[in-house]
């Protein structure tokens, strides 16, 4: 398990500012999940996804995985393999190149694992990376990835690059290997459809701050889109809310009232009949519109372009 | 738990040299080609074995680059992240990347370059002879080189994050580190009315730096260890030279540990280390320039200075960095110039008043009196020239001359380099006999030479003729000849003293 309290992470700029890159974020990663980790562009995804890995220090809270902290800890270092979203710094091997350095330092690393899984995805093995196209950077990437046989792989935009087809099996591949030897998958990417395809938990950070952590099924359950419509006056956000239905957006289109709701099916149930509506339709969301939602409450990309 | 460390730092070391793999063939090919040339040269008698000599020096240079290239996670963030996530302590990283250098690069090199030497030793041992331990005394020298680079450039890779200024600070480092001493050395010398003689700098100024090759020749504190044979007395500043370096590499192994991720990427890592490498910079161009002229002096290292911090500054203010560094250097050269002032009006800092060492038991003391008279306006400035001796006397003896004119010493010249604007000066040197070592010895006369120990300049007060007549009554004799020649070396009038 991975267990992440309270842990916060400020920068100094090169102008000498400070910012504040993640701010209290507490969550727990189960073993054996899939979990997901969702963020608008500069977040903090990357940077929480570096201090699991041992690669930043936590100052503020803790990161422990198994129990052990994880920064200049090799102990629990060795449970982990971090894939991030850069692959030049390996262009210079080959695949054999890349075997054999990564086996200095996995024990766990297996070559049988390496040969089932290079087969399948039929990379060369004996150019180097330099050669190959992003697509194939990242497949490599993953491939040992998987072949280090660590209980927990994270991918920072790790499907970033690859064709829909080859991200569809390569997705199956994870998947499979994870799932056979119940090891933990920790994705992080902007493709929201994938996420939850993929991922059994989710969670989404904005400017640093968590806005929510939980199985996607709850998630998406959590939310849903209702269109009200009142003879007598449109329903207003401010009666929603009084009836404790949080609302994330409130749209009026003619006599209309469209919302995006934080709240479960159940509540919307007992809720929405008081409002004396002669329609009243809620639909579910996916995690891409709740996404969208949740961004746009608080602001963010939702300038009006000139 | 020790052996199960060193074992676990030794096979991440083959990770590091994996990665490195080109670097370690192009410095075997260098290495292959140096033996083969020095072979060859050896077995063919001429001259092809110094070309393998100059082959082996080349990894004093491609030690940069190298170790520029193992800790690229300090200056490359996507290399750090892949270095940084793998399971090993900051420790266990730092010393397997030293003994990958190790491996590749810095053992195979003195190894062969041992090789070599010993090649040429044994093939030319009739010729060499006794050079035979100044040949091993360079190789010391070579290994002293090597690690004194290498320290600096980790040293300079834990402070700077980016490649850019990991090379040219590393550069200046070197630069600043060596001849900072050598400056120091030469303005307390001068001050203090010697001539600069770089084989005779005491050894404190040859600790940490590539100036200890000077070192080599002579150094007189250190002479006592091999009786007065100085070739062999250069051997323990050289072995402390070793192991600073080898102490320099032990701290950056903590700075490493201290040195996180977020810093890489960044041009100053540690601020401290830059402010130390920017004085004695400024201090080394300042000092190096000022002996040419000083407007220029401050004119290049203003410049020079700021534009180094306006690279460094990147994303900040090009105002607030321009003010504080023009206020930052104008402190500098303040305390520069000031320490310069009490150097000079002390005479070296008190130096001027240093005598030949008293325990001395065979040497030769000569005085040259310069008495510069009114200027003529036909033949131009006149100099009147006098020489007293003294021979086979003791150190006490020379002593008590030194002091005589030190006792007449002018204590309140109001500029520097004092040889060149007093009108007054003797020159004091003192040549001690030595044994001759050498095994050619064809006569008699070669069984002892004359080595110069002491020569200074002190500019006096007095009448020229009153001290001439106290150095007569102290037991110097005058040397028989004496003139009077202008600047430009035209003798107007030759008079005889007996």
């Amino acid at each position: 398990m991975i267990q992440i309290e309270n842990v916060s992470m400020t920068f100094k700029a090169k102008t000498g500012a400070e910012f504040k890159a993640l701010d209290g974020i507490t969550i727990e990663i189960p073993d054996g999940s899939a979990y997901g980790f969702l963020g608008s562009n500069g977040a903090g995804k990357s940077t929480l996804m570096r201090m699991m890995t041992g690669i930043y220090p936590v100052r503020e809270g803790s990161i422990r995985i198994d129990g052990l902290d994880v920064f200049d800890n090799p102990e629990a270092k060795k449970n982990i393999f971090f894939v991030n979203d850069e692959t030049v710094q390996y262009t210079s091997y080959t695949l054999d190149g890349l075997k054999n350095y990564y086996k200095v330092y996995y024990p766990d690393f297996s070559d049988t694992v390496f040969e089932r899984i290079l087969e399948k995805l039929h990379l060369p093995r004996d150019k180097r990376l330099s050669e190959f196209s992003k697509g194939m950077k990242r497949q490599a990437m993953v491939l040992i990835g998987l072949s280090c046989r660590t209980k927990y792989l994270m991918l920072d935009e790790a499907f970033d690059g690859l064709d829909p087809a080859m991200r569809k099996y390569v997705k199956n591949i994870i998947t499979d290997e994870i799932l056979d030897r119940e090891a933990t998958l920790i994705v992080s990417s902007h493709n929201i459809a994938e996420i939850s395809e993929i991922c059994d938990k989710a969670m989404l950070i904005h400017k640093g701050r968590l806005i929510f952590a939980n199985d996607v099924d709850d998630i998406r359950s959590g939310f849903g889109k209702v269109q009200l419509v009142r003879s007598s006056r449109p329903v207003t956000p401010e009666e929603l809310e009084a009836l404790g239905l949080g609302v994330v957006k409130y749209e009026l289109v003619g006599s209309v009232a469209q919302a995006v709701i934080r709240a479960d099916d159940n509540t919307l149930r007992e809720q929405l009949p008081k409002l004396g509506c002669e329609v009243c339709e809620a639909i579910g969301l996916t995690l891409e519109e709740i996404f969208i939602y949740e961004m746009e409450a608080r602001g963010y990309a939702t300038d009006e372009l000139a | 738990m020790l052996l199960t460390n060193l074992r676990k730092i030794h096979s991440l070391a083959g990770g590091e040299m994996q990665r490195l793999k080109k670097l370690f063939i192009i410095n075997s090919i260098v290495i292959a080609a140096s033996l083969f040339f020095a072979v060859v040269g050896v077995a063919m008698e001429n001259e092809i074995a110094v070309v393998g000599l100059f082959f082996i020096t080349l990894p004093l240079v491609t030690v940069i680059p190298a170790v520029a290239l193992l800790f690229r996670d300090m200056t490359d963030k996507r290399v750090c992240d892949v270095m940084h996530s793998l399971p090993m302590t900051a420790s266990e990283r730092f010393w397997s990347k030293i003994l990958a250098l190790c491996y590749y690069h810095i053992i195979p090199t003195l190894v062969v370059a041992a090789a070599e030497l010993g090649l040429m030793c044994a093939r030319f041992s009739e010729d060499l002879a006794d050079d035979i331990k100044v040949v091993w005394l360079g190789y010391l020298v070579g290994v002293t080189a090597l690690l004194f680079t290498v320290a600096v450039t980790i040293l300079c890779q834990m402070c700077f994050g980016t490649l850019a200024e990991v090379i040219y600070m590393t550069l200046i480092a070197l630069t600043a580190f060596s001849v900072f001493p050598i400056l120091v050395y030469q303005n307390i010398t001068y001050a203090a009315g010697f001539d600069v003689m770089f084989d005779s700098m005491p050894f404190f100024f040859c600790l940490w730096t590539y100036t200890s090759v000077l070192a080599v020749d002579d150094t007189k504190v250190f002479s006592f260890i091999a009786g007065h044979d100085n070739t062999f007395s250069a051997w323990p500043v050289l072995i402390v030279n070793i192991f600073i370096s080898i102490g320099v590499i032990y701290l950056c192994s903590r700075l490493y540990k201290k040195r996180t991720a977020e810093t890489v990427g960044n041009p100053i890592a540690f601020k401290l280390f830059l402010e130390v490498l920017s004085i004695l910079a400024v201090f080394v161009m300042f000092g190096y320039l000022d002996q040419l002229n000083r407007v220029v002096a401050i004119g290049a290292s203003l410049v020079v200075f700021m534009v180094v911090h306006i690279i460094l500054a990147r994303g900040k203010s090009l105002k607030t960095v321009f003010a504080v560094r023009v206020l930052e250097y104008a402190v500098m050269i303040g305390i520069i110039l000031i320490v310069n002032l009490v150097n000079y009006k002390t005479g070296g800092f008190g130096l001027v008043f240093s005598t030949p060492e008293s325990s001395l038991k065979h040497c030769s003391v000569e005085v040259e009196l310069y008495d510069y008279t009114e200027s003529d306006n036909w033949y131009g400035q006149r100099v009147e020239h006098r020489t007293l001796y003294l021979e086979d006397v003791d150190g006490e003896k020379a002593c008590d001359i030194a002091d005589l004119l030190h006792s007449h010493f002018v204590s309140n010249s109001d500029t520097g380099w004092r040889r060149y604007y007093s009108k007054s000066y003797a020159n004091l040197l003192v040549d001690e006999r030595k044994s001759n070592k050498n095994s050619h010895i064809s006569s008699p006369d070669d069984k002892y030479y004359w080595d110069m120990v002491f020569d200074q300049t002190i500019c006096f007060d007095c009448d020229s003729d009153t001290l001439y007549q106290e150095l007569i009554d102290a037991g110097m004799k005058p040397s028989g000849e004496e003139d009077m020649y202008s600047d430009d070396g035209y003798y107007p009038e030759e008079e005889y003293y007996y």
